[in-house]
């Protein structure tokens, strides 16, 4: 008999999510960590970088204290001591899972894990020793790490990747973001709100790829308000490391041009953490692209062998990890409940903020859809126009013929806790009429939500 | 490995079906894409292929048996692993998902009781299904919405998304085999040699279980009979030139065309004049249908399936005729593919070849009106005020009220009898 009946690897948010599922529902479970329990997402990601955005945003407000009639002088940042908040908060959280663990019954096994075979993983401990556990069901949640490129050297000095600026102590005069997705845009804004001269260069056309082009375009134009310089259509060509500054080659419709900065953020492109693991002893089998593959259930192509999170794959999103950890618990107890991938919101934390949820405009027309599009601005929200953040708006997509809800995205002020109704509806398969018809308390930002389901019908009440 | 081979559900409402036959047996090897049985699942006999290959260790729903829809039917290997274990784990499946819940399937299971892993802690296993929910239909919003839309029962649309609640794709899926054509009453079958069939006294009563073509035979055509205001319109066609033009047709090489290829024909062409009658009523519109798409009753063992000619308006005789033949071979060897029998826009129902006097049809719902041809038989007919040998054809159109009124009906029913009546023009 197998020591446990779920042995998971990995206690990020896919991983610890997964191990809680399985022990409530009776599975003798454990648990392997080798750093923190909580994972990227807890230590390194999600948390510790809304911290730091919470502070970036409060001395944002407090440089406009003016324009509410407020006097703050002399306001500035103690950037060591937001960086010690933001570790702060992460090991918090951390505790917060052992207790979790603890409640559920699951054992937690520090060391690094490696398969022996497929029900079989030895764990090697810190003081060296190694101890070998069988279990029926192996969940593998080990995560991604940032990948390196060649020309792209990180050096935790210089060049840096998330991990290392979200332990700098050091607030860099210039820094150049090299990807405009989510972390490259986060970071821009944090480090721009502090103080920091910030550029940041996408290769594609806009910044944050994956969002509406329409939501893009707002963000776009509130960085550069902030005076933060955005370089679309653009590609690094090479990194030049001088003593004290790095020289960035970039070059746009094959003009060339080099900016000077003191720190480069590379934001673009993972791998997933399968170093170590021993897959080719379990027998499991990567994608092309160097993923765990799975199935609909996260079943790998060996049986009792599950893969969830970034380490198979897709977005790399924490809660498309939880999902996909109850998703494999549920194949393994026999109620399959495969994630759907149309309905995995995706945020933005930068402010103006980025909230969004199914197909885009252009990703809907792409894929033939006949579509009815309802927009509503900030600026005609009572409420928007009281805080002080009329910038951005609501655009919603509903398929032309029955109006049901396709596409989600929000861009505005805390537009990220907006989302979540429309992640219902669309749950729900809902249509336009009912989000119009469900009464939003006023004043509220999320007034613009069911005012832009009912533009989408022609009868918007406030534009 | 061991692998599971679970019964598909081999049309969007299929949840049972009857292996018909197995196509292997313990010990073949079995490569993947192979066809291991056929499967009757509520719309045809459809066979099974499967996508993981292996040695076949164990047949656990033998031939001629209802199977529900994720039982295991049979267990492969890869390695030849010992499938004891699984096969009781597949039993208990079985037995799960058998029609009663929990019961023990039929086959009682091995006598040695299977020892259960005692791994589990106290702490008692937390069901991940909350109990399906009391009565009421529980139906998503813009599923409700196209339910109305193409007038869909949803009481009788079973729900696949969560706790069983009615979903999109359910309703699609139920519209959809709304128009399979199995609404159709009468059917075309096998000429048979005139000799009388009797009865033995001798033989026991005996109960056949329905078929699950049958079961839905029957569910559609009560709906569609009692749900719909039926009423009939007949008309007497000469069909002396009829016949006397097949017969010349015929005599060219390669050509074989029948009376029904020529009502097809006929009747597309009266559709395209009376567009009425080509339509589909959807609750609170009618949709009018440019192309006349026309779906052929065809008998099949145990029940009957309208496969459709495409655009017949645009198909000359030779072009329905072979068509017809194809689809009808097809549907006697349950290969038709979903699109070759759901969405036709009017149905003809032709018992013709038995010599009926005359019938009438139960529309093929949401069609409007359904056309059933009897057989030509020689009669007395009045030509010029003189009585003259001649051939008669009767036919009878049954059609939605709601959709279409009298006036319609007959003026549809003239200009099918002078296109039948003139029959050259159904060559140009």
């Amino acid at each position: 008999m197998a020591d446990y009946d779920v042995l998971v690897i990995g206690a990020g948010p896919g991983g610890y999510v997964a191990a809680i599922k399985a022990a409530q529902n009776g599975k003798k479970t454990a648990i392997v960590e080798r750093e923190h329990l909580g994972g990227i997402c807890l230590n390194w990601g999600c948390i510790p970088t809304k911290a730091l955005l919470k502070s970036a945003e409060i001395f944002e407000s407090m440089k406009h204290a003016k324009d509410f009639g407020l006097a703050a002088d002399n306001v500035r940042a103690d950037f060591p001591a937001v960086i010690k908040r933001s570790r702060d908060v992460a090991d918090g959280m951390s505790k917060g899972i052992a207790f979790l663990m603890k409640k559920n019954k699951i054992t937690v096994l520090n060391g690094s894990a490696s398969f022996v075979d497929a029900k079989t993983v030895a764990i090697a401990k810190a003081d060296g020793t190694s101890q070998n556990v069988t279990a029926d069901n192996v969940i593998i949640a080990t995560g991604h790490k940032p990948r390196t490129f060649p020309h792209l050297p990180v050096d935790g000095k210089q060049v840096l990747n998330y991990k290392h600026l979200l332990a700098t102590t050091e607030m860099p005069k210039s820094l150049l973001a090299i990807g405009a997705g989510a972390i490259g845009m986060e970071f821009g804004y944090f480090l721009s709100t502090m103080g920091t001269k910030v550029t940041v260069v996408e290769v594609l056309d806009q910044v944050l790829p994956v969002e509406d082009h329409e939501i893009a375009k707002v963000v776009e134009r509130e960085f550069i308000k902030k005076g933060i310089s955005i370089r679309t259509s653009t590609k690094v060509v090479k990194l030049e490391q001088k003593p004290g500054v790095v020289a960035v080659h970039i070059e746009k419709d094959g003009k060339a041009e080099v900016i000077e900065v003191e720190k480069v953020l590379v934001a673009v492109g993972f791998l997933a953490n399968t170093e170590g693991l021993g897959l080719e002893k379990a027998g499991v089998k990567l994608d092309e692209r160097g993923f765990i593959a799975v199935d609909a259930n996260q079943l790998t192509n060996v049986a009792g062998v599950y893969a969830i999170g970034d380490v198979a794959g897709k977005q790399l999103l924490a809660h498309k990890a939880s999902f996909e950890g109850e998703a494999a618990v549920g194949h393994i107890v026999g109620h399959p409940a495969p994630v759907d991938y149309a309905q995995i919101p995706g945020c933005t934390y930068c402010q103006p903020q980025v909230a969004s949820l199914g197909l885009t405009e252009k990703k809907a027309v792409a894929a033939g859809k006949k579509i009815k599009i309802g927009r509503f601005q900030y600026a005609a929200s009572g409420k928007a126009k009281a805080i002080g953040h009329s910038e951005g708006f609501v655009k919603l997509i509903f398929d032309a013929e029955f109006d049901q809800l396709i596409g989600a995205h929000l861009v505005g002020y805390d537009a990220t806790e907006n989302l979540a109704e429309l992640s219902l509806a669309m749950r729900l398969e809902s249509t336009a009429k009912e989000i119009m018809e469900t009464i939003h308390a006023h004043p509220t930002l999320s007034e613009a939500v069911m005012e832009a389901a009912a533009d989408a019908l022609g009868v918007c009440v406030h534009q | 490995m061991i692998i599971e081979q679970l019964v598909p559900a081999k049309s969007p409402t299929m949840t049972e079906g009857t292996i018909v036959s197995w196509r292997v047996k313990p010990g073949d090897k079995v490569k993947s894409g192979d066809v291991i049985a056929e499967i009757q699942s509520d719309k045809a006999v459809v066979e099974w292929e499967v996508l993981d290959g292996g040695t076949v260790a164990e047949i656990l729903i033998p031939a001629g048996t209802m199977a529900q829809v994720n039982q295991v039917a049979a267990i492969f290997t890869t390695k030849g692993e010992d499938v004891k274990e699984a096969v009781a784990k597949a039993k208990a499946t079985n037995a799960k998902l058998a029609p009663g819940g929990a019961a023990p399937a039929p086959a009682p299971v091995a006598a040695t009781p299977v020892p259960t892993p005692v791994a589990a802690p106290t702490a008692a296993p937390v069901a991940s299904t909350p109990a399906a929910l009391a009565k009421g239909v529980r139906v998503s919003p813009v599923a409700a919405k196209i339910a109305s839309s193409l007038g869909v029962d949803l009481r009788a649309v079973k729900g696949t998304g969560p706790d069983g609640r009615i979903v999109r794709r359910d309703v699609e899926a139920a519209a959809k085999a709304g128009t399979a054509k199995l609404g159709a009453a009468g059917a075309a079958a096998k000429p048979e040699k005139p000799k009388l069939k009797v009865l033995r006294a001798d033989k026991t009563d005996s109960d056949v279980a329905m078929t699950p073509m049958r079961l839905i035979i029957g569910k559609r055509l009560l709906e569609a009979k009692t749900t719909i205001p039926h009423f009939y319109v007949s008309e007497s066609v000469d069909a002396g030139a009829l016949v006397a033009l097949r017969e010349q047709v015929n005599l060219l090489d390669g050509f074989k065309v029948t009376v029904n290829d020529l009502i097809v024909r006929a009747s597309a062409l009266a559709l395209r004049a009376h567009p009425k009658l080509n339509a589909t009523f959807q609750g609170n519109s009618i949709r009018y249908y440019d192309s006349a798409d026309i779906s052929v009753a065809v008998a099949i063992p145990d029940g009957l399936i309208t496969p459709i000619v495409a655009k017949a308006h645009t198909k000359n005789l030779k072009q329905i005729g072979d068509e017809v033949r194809v689809l009808a071979k097809k549907a006697v060897d349950g290969k038709l593919q979903p699109a070759e029998f759901q969405g036709g826009s009017f149905t003809i129902s032709n018992l013709g070849m038995f010599g009926i006097s005359e019938f009438v049809a139960i529309i093929n719902p949401p069609q409007v009106a359904i056309l059933a041809v009897a057989g030509i038989k020689d009669e007395p007919v009045v030509k010029n005020g003189t009585v003259v040998p001649g051939k008669v054809m009767r036919l009878t159109l049954s059609a939605d009220h709601r959709a279409v009124d009298g006036a319609d009906a007959a003026a549809f029913m003239k200009t099918l009898r002078e296109l039948l009546e003139a029959p050259a023009t159904l060559l140009v």
